[in-house]
């Protein structure tokens, strides 16, 4: 038998495997990259373009495969009619893909854009206003697939992958119940709060650099009056101020406080935890919030100028307290591990038990996968193994 | 659900026939069946697999980490091996009567 397999090669199995729909990698990536480096010569670090070819070929094809047909899944995008069973897998891994909200929200402003089109059909010339689309369309978008991704994802869930009486229980399908309560773990939720600060700080810098103008109120003897203001060389040395004073106090917090703090934090049992990776929705609805507010800032240059000196103060003082909360947990050197413990412990916040909350189970979890959901009137199905989900995730 | 044999997938077949075997195993014994003339890349392996399983013909057997890597075994189902019989009874069929044909006419030389 040849030794385990190169970390090189199996990043380059893993380049080529993305042909393959994300659940088929996870069930059987790990031993299609075994057999071929048991293919490979040896010592390989690189899978052969043939090899990878074939991969992407049948990995393709496994994806035509599973696919639903053209009408149904139109009627699953546009009108999210329930699919055929057969294709819950398939549903699932849409779901939980990183285009879902992205796609969810196109569909929306395709039938808004076929609807504000419509009096084309009545002769009237047909206009697209680029200026309307970047100024109020665009930032809706991305701030709708940020506040709302997960809980278009929840729906569909609900409406796809939970298994109905008669139907057939697979790995994809999901039952209602109680779950744990799904919190961040810390190194991805550290890696998304810096990736927000820095966009944070140089959304920052750019307004207070280039903003001509910037929103000010006047309170005179009728009332309070929002006006406009030029940004003067004062004004702007002002932010800049501000923001390297937030750096001052943002490196001195990290100094001294950052890993103290942590390191005394004493969590609590946390039965009713689960601990996930950001994931890739989680990416997604990341990088929407920071695409969708820096159209925002684009769309009020004014408000922007005005909020640009304490908000780079907050995301300058946040960037050095983030870096050295990272060393720590990298290092192992607290307990806190997710993201909502490394606030409470900066906070000096004590912990608190997480509780239940309502979600999905897998469905194997009540009956094992192959049985038929039972019908109404029909026979209780044997007892599920011991210890609900909830107990085995806490 | 029944499914066409193409010729790879009543080699991945018959190599189960005798024992459970994991991929790079399959790779091998089709390869011997073949006389060195098939050889199946990763690709088409897991691809055939994946729809042997489907049709109810094969299905894993459990695995073993040998050197930290996964080797997942297949077997050949009661189904299975009433396709593999079935579709090996076509084949030999087949080759009896081209045998007949052949036995009764001539090589064809150059005009």
């Amino acid at each position: 038998m040849g030794p385990s397999v190169d970390p090189a090669f199996v990043r380059s199995v893993g380049r080529w495997l993305r042909a393959y729909p994300r659940r088929w990698r996870v069930a059987r990536g790990a031993e299609v990259t075994a057999v071929l480096a048991d293919l490979a010569p040896a010592g390989a670090r690189r899978l052969d373009l043939r090899s990878g070819l074939g991969l992407l070929v049948a990995g393709w094809a496994t994806r035509w495969r599973e696919h639903p047909p053209l009408l149904a899944y139109l009627g699953y995008v546009g009108l999210e009619l329930r699919l055929d069973p057969r294709y819950r897998d398939w549903a699932r891994d849409d779901i939980e893909g990183p285009w879902f909200a992205v796609r969810r929200w196109l569909v929306t402003f395709a039938v808004v854009g076929v609807i504000a089109w419509l009096p084309a059909l009545g002769g009237d010339a047909l206009s697209f206003d680029s200026s309307t689309f970047f100024r109020a369309w665009a930032p809706t978008i991305l701030l709708g697939i940020a506040i709302w991704g997960g809980h278009w994802r929840a729906r569909m869930v609900a409406r796809q992958l939970v298994v109905h009486p008669g139907e057939t229980v697979t790995p994809s399908g999901r039952i209602p119940g109680r779950v744990a309560r799904p919190r961040v773990e810390a190194r991805s939720w550290l890696a998304a709060a810096r990736v927000v600060a820095v966009s944070v700080l140089v959304l920052c810098g750019v307004a207070l650099a280039i903003a001509p103008n910037r929103t000010d109120a006047v309170l005179d003897g009728v009332g309070f009056q929002v006006t406009s203001a030029p940004m003067t060389t004062g004004t702007r040395a002002a932010g800049i101020g501000l923001a390297a004073l937030g750096a001052l106090v943002g490196l001195a917090l990290a100094r001294w406080a950052v890993g103290p703090r942590l390191r005394a934090w004493r969590p609590a049992a946390q039965p009713y935890r689960w601990v996930v990776p950001l994931g890739a929705p989680g990416r997604t609805r990341l990088a929407a919030a920071v695409g969708g507010g820096a159209l925002l800032a684009l769309v009020v240059p004014g408000f922007a100028a005005l909020l640009a000196g304490p908000v780079a103060a907050l995301a300058a003082a946040a960037l050095p307290v983030l870096a050295a909360a990272r060393r720590v947990v990298a290092a192992g050197g607290t307990g806190a591990v997710a993201g909502v413990d490394v606030v409470r412990a900066l906070r000096r916040q004590p912990d608190r038990a997480d509780l239940p909350v309502d979600g999905y189970l897998p469905a194997a979890d009540w009956l094992p996968v192959g049985t038929v959901v039972p019908l109404p009137g029909d026979p209780a199905p044997p007892a599920p193994a011991p210890g609900t989900a909830v107990e085995r995730r806490g | 659900m029944a499914m066409r044999l193409t010729e790879q997938a009543y080699l991945v077949l018959l190599a189960l026939a005798d024992e459970p075997r994991h991929g790079y195993g399959v790779v091998q014994e089709v390869r011997a069946l073949s006389g060195g003339t098939v050889r199946l890349g990763a690709g088409t392996l897991y691809g055939i697999l994946d729809r042997l399983v489907g049709a109810g013909y094969a299905e894993g057997s459990g695995e073993v980490v040998v050197d930290g890597r996964l080797r997942r075994y297949y077997r050949l189902t009661p189904e299975g091996h009433d396709a593999l019989t079935a579709e090996t009874a076509r084949l030999a069929a087949l080759a009896r009567r081209a045998d007949r044909l052949l036995g009764g006419v001539a090589r064809p030389g150059i005009a």
